[in-house]
């Protein structure tokens, strides 16, 4: 049988490891709950400003085409072509970064749209000089404004839709922050019925013997050979008990001896 | 009644749960799955809890009948508990009250499942949850048990809480050893199971799982469909075939193994029992054929596995039952309440008790034509005690009063009549699926949580064979 000592380290061995799996987990759980909620508000926070860096150029690369077509040729075709290679770099690296399918999804109707507006504004280009300035102005009024709204209003749905995941993601990561809890709250009742059961055990074991040894001692009268103290345990207080007994042996002989 | 020895035994019902934890964690972490730290945390919280006791409290030199009946009753109420936190840690459709019933629905293998979507649980979760069915299909007190050294009839008292009087009968043997022959009988079902339905081409895991769940007489499956999943005619065959001898008693299996005289094909009660099952068949084949919900052979097929699974108490399912005739339907639910044989793994009422009733109704009978005669009821030529007849009695109508008054407070919850009534007598009975709301291919899912909750006191009431439960709630009272 284990002796008091080892039984009692034993348990608050157990105890600590309990606590400390308990907050390991716990820390576990934080951690991924934190960490999903940072990345996920970082790159929709990224996407919704490079949604705005994409109308930006855009309305550089229009700007640039109304230059091209009131005359200023040089000017014009510059701004357009800077404005195409930024938007065709943010929409690679939009659609590199995105988390999501649906995302992808968008970034894809984005590019095919921005592709027929910039290809109608390059064909725009090239008629221009065959054709008079008021015709010019219709031409984009009638063929090139509606592709311009067209890839306008398709990077608006893409902000539109990461605004609304944003809300989602947050109302998900509340979720996972109160499962969080739960291994701590698991943890803290396992505690409390440890702890329970460890009184428990130390009542038994530890108060109730050195109670009945007491209440021996205290009605114990000259005569008597042992205390008789109905301690079952085999640990150190029984011993306990037998030295007493054994010490009482010694005076009773060493009275009778004296006498 | 001395607490310290409850709590060292209810220790080593923690350390046995503890060990199916670290299995199904060794699943997840092998398969990279989202439920290894809930199960990992769960099997560490249910080791150190288990420890502490064993820690402390020396192994007693004898177990009184009270102390083994509160070990039995608390056993099982750990181990529900302790059974819900991987599910309740793990989330997805896992609330408190889905996790309980979860839980108690497995370990008291009943089978009913509050999931929508079973095919989205990580493996390792699934292997916990056939787990539950595992351990409590023999009872986890007899695992225990027969871990344990025998020390001067210990497990004699347990037993005897945990097995009801009336299979003991049947067993045949010193007590000691019928835990073994319940445990060893199990084991091989199990196993035997396994390999046939790997080879009728389940994958391992899935043909394990459902082993689990046939023996245990449990009916988790990891499909939402069930075994019609698979469509396939020979994995229905094997499980039908294992159900059924997993609801005989199974001192009787062990014996026609060893080829005693006494076995199987000698018992009059086991024969009694396959030919009411099969009168089912035939009356429900028959019925099904007749209103053209299917053609005959289909619904010789139907027939078979859906009563055979309700009449063992499995609740597998190959067919959505509520769309049956209302008449096939009564037949189903009569198979609900009277259940396996005892000894088995079956829960509920058990068809020996609906048979010792029916012959004790003719002894009353003839006591009232001839009232100076002397009749005895007698089953597998053991004379029953007028004793026994009453606890029998006084037992069926402990049931009765039982799952009536459940069914009651579920219609108090605005549940309609049917599902309250059915689930009431499908839980009750261990059995799973019922109908209405609740049926063989649906789930308990749309109930409130105070109807989980009572639903899960009353498989647990099941299992434990009711009057355990008054004679245990007796003891803490008086001790009070």
């Amino acid at each position: 049988m284990l002796s008091l000592k080892t039984k009692i380290t034993f348990s608050f061995a157990l105890l600590i490891f309990m606590l400390i799996v308990a907050g390991l987990m716990s820390l576990s759980e934080f951690k991924k709950v934190s960490s999903s909620a940072d990345q996920i508000i970082k790159n929709k926070y990224a996407s919704i400003k490079q949604s705005k860096s994409i109308l930006e150029s855009l309305e550089h690369e229009n700007t640039g085409l109304l230059m091209f077509l009131a005359g200023n040729m040089e000017e014009g075709m510059k701004i357009i072509s800077e404005s195409d290679s930024t938007i065709q770099k943010i929409i690679a690296e939009t659609t590199a970064s995105a988390i999501e399918k649906e995302g992808k999804d968008y970034l894809l109707t984005i590019d095919e749209e921005y592709q027929k507006f910039h290809s109608s504004v390059l064909t725009a280009c090239r008629k221009a000089n065959s054709i008079p300035l008021d015709e010019r102005n219709k031409l984009y009024l009638t063929e090139i404004h509606p592709l311009f709204s067209s890839v306008k209003s398709a990077v608006d749905v893409f902000v539109k839709h990461n605004q609304e995941n944003i809300i989602s993601q947050a109302s998900f990561v509340s979720q996972r922050s109160k499962r969080a809890i739960m291994p701590a709250l698991v943890s803290i009742i396992a505690a409390i019925l440890f702890s329970i059961i460890l009184n428990f055990f130390i009542n038994e074991y530890f108060v109730s013997p050195i109670k009945k040894i007491t209440e021996a001692v205290s009605s114990f009268y000259p005569e008597q050979y042992n205390l008789n103290s109905k301690i079952n345990s085999k640990d150190e207080i029984k011993e306990l008990e037998k030295e007493i007994n054994k010490m009482i042996l010694r005076l009773q002989r060493s009275r009778s001896q004296n006498e | 009644m001395k607490a310290k020895i409850i709590i060292k035994y209810l220790g080593f019902v923690l350390l046995f749960n503890a060990i199916f934890l670290f299995i199904s964690a060794g699943i997840s972490l092998y398969l990279h799955e989202t439920s290894f730290v809930p199960l990992l945390f769960s099997a560490f919280m249910c080791t150190i809890l288990g420890t502490l006791p064993q820690v402390f409290v020396e192994t007693p030199d004898e177990v009184s009948f009270h102390e083994g009946l509160s070990i039995s009753v608390l056993g099982w109420i750990i181990t529900c508990l302790i059974g819900t936190i991987p599910y309740f840690l793990w989330g997805g459709e896992f609330s408190f009250a889905n996790a309980v019933f979860e839980s108690v629905s497995g370990f008291t293998t009943t089978g009913s499942t509050i999931l929508n979507d079973i095919e989205v649980l990580p493996k390792g979760l699934l292997f916990w949850r056939a787990s539950t069915h595992f351990i409590g299909g023999a009872g986890i007190i007899l695992f225990v048990l027969l871990i344990l050294p025998d020390k001067r009839g210990i497990q004699s008292s347990i037993y005897h809480s945990e097995v009801s009087g009336l299979s003991m009968m049947n067993f045949k043997t010193k007590t000691k050893e019928i835990g073994n022959i319940i445990v060893i009988v199990y084991c091989s079902l199990v196993l035997l199971e396994t390999v046939l339905l790997k080879l009728l081409g389940m994958e391992w895991f899935d043909a394990i799982c459902h082993s689990f769940a046939t023996v245990a007489t449990g009916g988790f499956s990891t499909k939402n469909l069930s075994i019609a999943y698979y469509n396939n005619i020979w994995i229905e065959i094997t499980i039908m075939f294992f159900m059924i001898l997993s609801s005989i008693h199974f001192g009787l299996i062990y014996a026609t193994i060893l080829g005693k005289k006494f076995n199987i094909f000698t018992s009059k009660i086991t024969r009694t029992y396959i030919i009411v099952i099969f009168i089912g068949i035939l009356l429900v084949a028959l019925q099904l054929t007749h209103e053209h919900t299917y053609d005959f052979d289909n619904s010789l097929r139907y027939a078979s596995f859906q009563v055979i699974s309700l009449a063992t108490t499995t609740g597998f399912a190959t067919a959505d039952t509520p769309n049956w005739p209302i008449f096939s339907i009564l037949i189903l639910i009569y198979y609900t309440i009277q259940c396996g044989m005892v000894g088995s793994t079956s829960g509920g009422l058990k068809f020996d008790r609906v048979y010792l009733f029916f012959q004790s109704l003719i002894k009353q009978l003839k006591l009232a034509k001839h009232p100076n005669g002397v009749y005895s009821v007698k089953v597998d030529e053991i004379t029953i005690s007028n004793e026994v007849e009453l606890q029998t009695v006084v037992f069926i109508l402990l049931y009765i009063l039982t799952f009536s008054v459940v069914a009651l407070l579920l219609t108090a919850m605005n549940i309609d009549g049917i599902t309250s009534f059915s689930a009431s007598i499908a839980t009750i009975g261990n059995v799973g699926p019922g109908f209405g709301g609740v049926s063989s291919l649906g789930n308990y899912a749309g109930l409130p949580d105070t109807a989980k909750y009572l639903l899960s006191i009353n498989m647990l009431l099941g299992r434990l064979e009711i009057v355990n439960v008054i004679v245990f709630l007796t003891i803490i009272t008086r001790r009070k």
